[in-house]
């Protein structure tokens, strides 16, 4: 039976007074927080625990800067198909989405999608604390992600170092700058043969950088980081006690940013941006801007929040991607376009079991698709 | 010049994507780029494209340019423009996001020895064969004799009639002064092949002076 949504109209209708009451809480707290913030004056300061560390002075923000006439930008984004146990083969498909569009005296656009087919390196090991083999896998799921943001970051790498050097260029990912995850410790995940590969490629951008007039920047819509508003909340009101508190994130706290504006810059501190051997020019700042109706949480390397020319460009050239998306909510139309060319449909992924399974049964290989598997392809009533 | 040399020089406009027996759709290779209305177009036989397996004629009936991806809805851009120049140049990634299908009404084949004949190819085009335009002179070897309008009359389509219309009026040009009397003399011809209907025949008429 398809949803039924008289069932959860009703439901729905249940939940509007806590939803709003948990808006309402937030709001009070966001103005709280901002007033907090106000008065913080010289009374900044980071202790090891806090997710952020201010760069500047937070009074002040930075309005929007004139964008060049000519300038390039490449975007990556990426979607996949996940390992699914009722299949022939336990593997995984990332396809990345690619986009370079050109601006100026010399209009252009290439639009384009990687795809990699991976093996399931979780189908071997046995980390799930309930040593249940059907059951989801956090790990599996963790390193799907990995892998795509750091396929997602090699590609960019690749249209980057495929350019010519003669146009402001800004590579773009809708992503952190930081391949993290909350459920990965810091000292075994810098070993670990993603993230070396990730580090690898952001260095190599900061190289590039050296010898073009180049930038990177992940772009985050809608970011639910809370980094400063707790930073705020824990200098003012000291450590918390255990009391709960309305979840402010920090696009509530600068959500009286001007149309345009950029905040002021902010460390983004992570244990592993702390260990020894992850290098410095892999150092992720971040500030949040306004485009459009949305404030958005903009990351950089730390060479390019060191470089006021290139942070303003950077600026300038995410709100004037903003601005071209027209028709559309404000958000840099060279990522949409990656999301559309990463964008796997139910038909490609039909198709591309289906072209697994063939080919794997035309060489003998054994492996057998799930009885549910058949019923879902061939449904009867 | 031989049918293959031929085919090694000219350009090809398009390439099929959808074939069948008597009808076929192709996709230009730019946006808004299909062969005009009405022209003759061939596309060869066999993998290796040069025309030594025959080939078949068609006459373009149709050109649509609509997304690539039919579910994202253009929306309007020029508010702030002048020009489609200038559309083109704020959003260059719009020329990638579209695509130019034109449609192709068989109307004959030619032989592996080079000769014309005005009758459906035993089989159609292979998806992915190349769509080359015909030139003045193959449009007229093409229409020397006038069997293919048989073909192109048995075409019931909205527009089937304007489609004959454009190939007569192209085929007529292409002689010069002997155009005229090209003309009368295919007039004569669809007489022949409408008899009793004779509002379309006034109207095709109509429509090649």
């Amino acid at each position: 039976m398809p949803l039924d949504f008289s069932q959860l109209a009703s439901q729905i209708e249940a939940y509007v007074p806590r939803f709003t009451r948990e808006a309402d809480a937030a709001t009070t707290e966001a103005a709280r927080l901002r007033d907090l913030m106000a008065a913080l004056g010289d009374g900044w300061h980071t202790a090891p625990e806090d997710r952020a560390a201010l760069m500047g002075d937070p009074a002040v923000t930075h309005p929007a800067p004139a964008c060049p006439a000519s300038y390039r930008v490449f975007a990556t984004d990426g979607s996949q198909i996940a390992v699914d146990r009722h299949q022939v083969a336990t593997c995984y498909v990332i396809n990345v989405g690619t986009v370079m569009i050109q601006y100026g005296a010399d209009p252009d656009a290439q639009l384009g999608s990687v795809a990699h087919l991976l093996p399931d390196h979780d189908a071997d090991s046995a980390d799930d604390d309930n040593g249940d083999p059907e059951a989801p896998s956090p790990s599996r799921q963790t390193s799907l992600e990995l892998e795509r943001a750091a396929a997602e970051l090699s590609s960019l790498r690749a249209l980057v170092e495929a350019s010519p050097p003669d146009l402001f260029t800004l590579a773009l990912i809708d992503n952190s700058l930081v391949l993290w995850s909350q459920t990965m410790n810091a000292e075994k995940a810098i070993d670990h043969d993603i993230v070396q590969r990730y580090v690898a490629d952001l260095a190599a951008l900061a190289g590039l950088a050296r010898t073009r007039p180049f930038a990177i920047a992940g772009y985050l819509s809608n970011p639910s980081s809370p980094w400063v508003a707790d930073l705020v909340r824990t200098l003012q009101d000291g450590k918390p006690n255990g009391a709960p508190h309305p979840v402010v994130y920090d696009r509530d706290l600068f959500a009286e940013l001007a149309d345009g504006d950029r905040t002021e810059r902010f460390e983004r501190k992570a244990r592993m941006l702390e260990l020894p051997e992850y290098p410095s020019e892999c150092w992720v700042d971040f500030c949040y801007l306004r485009a459009g109706g949305e404030i958005a949480r903009v990351e950089v390397p730390r060479w390019v929040s060191g470089d006021p020319e290139l942070l303003d460009l950077t600026h300038a050239v995410i709100l004037d991607q903003c601005r071209r998306n027209q028709g559309n909510p404000a958000y840099p139309v060279a990522l949409m376009e990656a999301h559309e060319q990463a964008v796997v449909s139910d038909s490609d992924r039909r198709g591309f079991w289906w072209l697994l399974t063939d080919r794997l049964e035309a060489t003998g290989v054994a492996g057998s698709v799930s009885a549910k598997s058949r019923t879902k392809r061939t449904p009867w009533t | 010049m031989t049918q293959s040399a031929f085919l090694a020089v000219a350009q090809h406009v398009g390439e099929v994507v959808e074939s069948a027996t008597e009808s076929l759709l192709a996709q230009a290779y730019a946006i808004d780029d299909a062969p005009r209305l009405g022209s003759l177009v061939r596309i060869p036989f066999g993998r290796a494209s040069d025309g030594s397996a025959g080939c078949t004629y068609g006459v373009v009936t149709r050109a649509h340019t609509a997304p690539v991806d039919p579910g994202r809805a253009p929306v309007a851009r020029g508010q702030s423009a002048t020009s489609l120049d200038d559309i083109y140049r704020e959003h260059p990634q719009l020329e990638r996001l579209f695509r130019t299908l034109f449609a192709v009404r068989v109307v004959g084949h030619g032989a592996v020895d080079g000769a014309i004949v005005h009758y459906l190819p035993e089989k159609p085009p292979e998806v992915h064969q190349l769509v080359f335009a015909c030139d003045n002179h193959e449009l007229e070897r093409f229409t020397e004799r006038p069997g293919y309008l048989a073909l192109l009359l048995a075409d019931r389509g909205p527009i089937a009639d304007e489609v004959t219309a454009a190939f007569l009026r192209e085929a007529a040009r292409v002689r010069g002064i002997a155009g005229q009397p090209y003309l009368v003399h295919a007039g004569k011809a669809m007489v022949s092949l409408l008899r009793g209907d004779s509002v379309r025949l006034a109207t095709l008429l109509g429509r090649l002076g």
